[in-house]
C-alpha cells in the first residue's frame, strides 16, 4: 500500500536528512525550488540544520536527565495505549447493540426518537440496521445523542459497520450468502416522506464539504 | 546501514515481523534492516517477559513496543519504551545544542511526547514507520523542528568555552572581514569542521546574531538579493541589510573577544 498520494513537509525533510543534505542556501533554494508549498518549513529546517551543525557537541547535556525523559515518553505511550483500549471498549460495547435498543434502554420510543432529529421512523430504522452505503452527516448522529441521551461514540459506532439484515430468518433460508440492500444517505432523504425543508436541509448538509460526516 | 535489497531470496528472510506499508521518495518500499529483522524473529522465539532483559537496536525495540501495545501489555509495554528513550536521549543532546536549561528541558519534553505519539500511531506514516528503518534519523528530524525559531525562546544561552590552546584565533579575525571571497567561507567551514570556530559561536549572546552569523558565513546565505522566493538574511529577520551586519559584526567582536581572552 503506497502511502505518497499525500506528501507532506515531515516527509520531505525526513528525505533531505536521510540524504544528508548539507544546509546550505543553495540546497534551500533548491528545495523550495521543488516543493514551494513547503517554503516556511524548509525555512526553518535548513536554519536549524546549520545551527546545531555549527555548534560544538556540550560535554554535558542541559536540561532533562536521561530517566527524566524517559519518564515523559513512557507516560505518554501508556496514555495513547490506555485512550486506545478505552476507545475499543466503548467501541464493542455499542456495536453489540442496535441503535434501537441504546435509545429504548433510555426510554425512549425510536419513532418518536426519529421525528424530534428530523428524519423518520423509517430513516432512524436504516440507520438501526446500518443500511446506509458511504457516509452520513454528524450532525445526524449528534442530534441522536442529544435527543436520546446516549453517547455520540455509542451512537456511531452502533450505527455504523456491516448491514444488518431485516429477518434471521431469511439467513436460515439462504443458501448462498445473503445480501443486503443498501443505499445512500442522500438516496435515502430524497425517497423520504420528510418535508421538503427537511429533505433540503439534509440535501445541504451532504453537498456541504465542510460539514463533518462519518 | 542500507537496507535489504529487493533480490534477497524468501528462504534467507527471518520469520515474525509484518513489512512496512509505505514507500520511499523514490518508490521503494520501505523494509527494515536485516539486523532488524533478526533481532524481532529472535524476539519472537523468546518468552515476552525476557523482552525487557535485552539489549536491542532502537529499531527492534519500536516494533516490539508497538507488539505490546497492540497486546494490551502495559508492564512490558513501558519496560520497552523506557529502553528505547534512554537509547533515543543521545540523540536528541547532539541536536539540541546552544539552549540554556529551560529551553533545553522544552524541547526534550516535546520530542518525548511526539516520540510516544509516534509509537502508538494507529495509522502509519513515512515519518512514524521509519522508525523501524533508522530511529536515530527521525529522533534527529523532531529534535530540529523541537528548535525552530518559533518554539523556545532561546533566551539563554551557556557561556563562553575557554580555549586550552588559543589555535583558532586566526580563523575568527579572518572573518571579521567582509570579504565575500568563496575561499574565506570555505575556510570558515573547514575551521568549523575541525572543531575551531564553532567552539566561539557560544560566545555570541543574542540568538540571532549567531544564527545569523552562521548562515551567512558558514551556509553562504545572501543578506538580500536572493534567487525568487528564496529567503534572504533580511526577509529572514524583517531587518535592512546595515542592521544585519551590524548583527554579524557584533556577533564577530564576541567572538573575537572570547578568542583573544582566551590566548591571555
Amino acid at each position: 500500500m503506497s502511502r505518497m498520494d499525500q506528501t507532506t513537509a515531515d516527509d520531505v525533510i525526513l528525505d533531505l536528512i536521510v540524504e544528508g543534505v548539507e544546509p546550505t542556501h543553495a540546497n534551500l533554494a533548491a528545495a523550495i525550488a521543488e516543493y514551494p508549498q513547503f517554503r516556511e518549513e524548509l525555512e526553518e529546517f535548513f536554519t536549524t540544520l546549520a545551527v546545531q551543525t555549527a555548534l560544538a557537541v556540550q560535554p554535558e547535556a542541559a536540561g532533562a536527565t536521561v530517566e527524566h525523559f524517559a519518564n515523559i515518553g513512557v507516560s505518554r505511550v501508556l496514555e495513547h495505549n490506555f485512550q486506545m483500549r478505552q476507545a475499543f471498549a466503548l467501541q464493542s460495547a455499542a456495536q453489540s447493540k442496535r441503535l434501537s435498543r441504546l435509545i429504548q434502554e433510555r426510554g425512549r420510543d425510536p419513532d418518536e426518537v426519529a421525528v424530534k432529529v428530523g428524519l423518520d421512523p423509517n430513516l432512524l430504522r436504516k440507520l438501526d440496521r446500518r443500511r446506509f452505503r458511504g457516509d452520513v452527516p454528524r450532525e445526524a448522529y449528534d442530534r441522536i445523542s442529544l435527543e436520546a441521551q446516549i453517547p455520540p461514540a455509542y451512537v456511531i459506532a452502533s450505527a455504523t459497520g456491516p448491514p444488518i439484515s431485516s429477518s434471521p430468518g431469511n439467513f436460515r433460508k439462504a443458501k448462498g450468502p445473503i445480501q443486503v440492500g443498501t443505499e445512500t444517505f442522500e438516496e435515502a432523504i430524497r425517497g423520504s416522506t420528510l418535508s421538503d425543508d427537511l429533505k433540503a436541509f439534509w440535501l445541504g448538509l451532504i453537498a456541504d464539504k465542510d460539514h463533518p460526516k462519518v | 546501514m542500507s537496507p535489504r535489497t529487493p533480490t534477497q531470496s524468501q528462504e534467507e528472510e527471518p520469520p515474525g515481523a509484518a513489512p512496512l506499508t509505505c514507500v520511499s521518495k523514490t518508490g521503494e518500499p520501505y523494509t527494515r534492516h536485516r539486523e532488524v529483522e533478526a533481532q524481532i524473529a529472535e524476539a519472537l522465539n523468546l518468552p515476552i517477559p525476557d523482552w525487557a532483559a535485552r539489549e536491542w537496536r532502537l529499531e527492534t525495540l519500536v516494533h516490539l513496543i508497538r507488539q505490546r501495545g497492540r497486546d494490551n501489555d502495559q508492564a512490558v509495554l513501558g519496560k520497552l519504551t523506557m529502553a528505547f528513550l534512554e537509547k533515543a536521549k543521545p540523540v536528541v543532546d547532539r541536536n539540541s545544542k546552544g539552549f540554556g536549561v529551560a529551553d533545553t528541558e522544552e524541547v526534550q519534553i516535546k520530542v518525548a511526547d511526539k516520540l510516544g505519539d509516534l509509537l502508538m500511531q494507529a495509522v502509519p506514516s513515512r515519518t512514524s514507520e521509519y522508525l523501524e528503518i533508522d530511529a536515530a534519523t527521525v529522533i534527529k528530524q523532531l529534535t530540529l523542528a523541537a528548535t525552530g525559531k518559533s518554539r523556545p525562546k532561546a533566551s539563554a544561552f551557556s557561556t563562553t568555552n575557554s580555549d586550552e590552546d588559543g589555535k583558532y584565533t586566526a580563523t575568527v579575525d579572518r572573518l571579521a572581514s567582509e570579504d565575500p571571497d568563496p575561499a574565506a567561507h570555505l575556510l570558515a567551514q573547514e575551521a568549523a569542521a575541525s572543531g575551531g570556530v564553532w567552539r566561539y559561536l557560544d560566545a555570541i549572546t543574542d540568538p540571532r546574531h549567531r544564527e545569523a552569523f552562521i548562515l551567512m558565513k558558514l551556509y553562504n546565505w545572501p543578506l538580500k538579493n536572493g534567487p525568487p522566493g528564496v529567503p534572504t538574511l533580511c526577509d529572514r529577520y524583517g531587518m535592512s541589510d546595515r542592521q544585519i551586519r551590524n548583527w554579524i559584526n557584533e556577533a564577530i567582536e564576541q567572538m573575537r573577544e572570547a578568542a583573544h581572552g582566551a590566548e591571555s
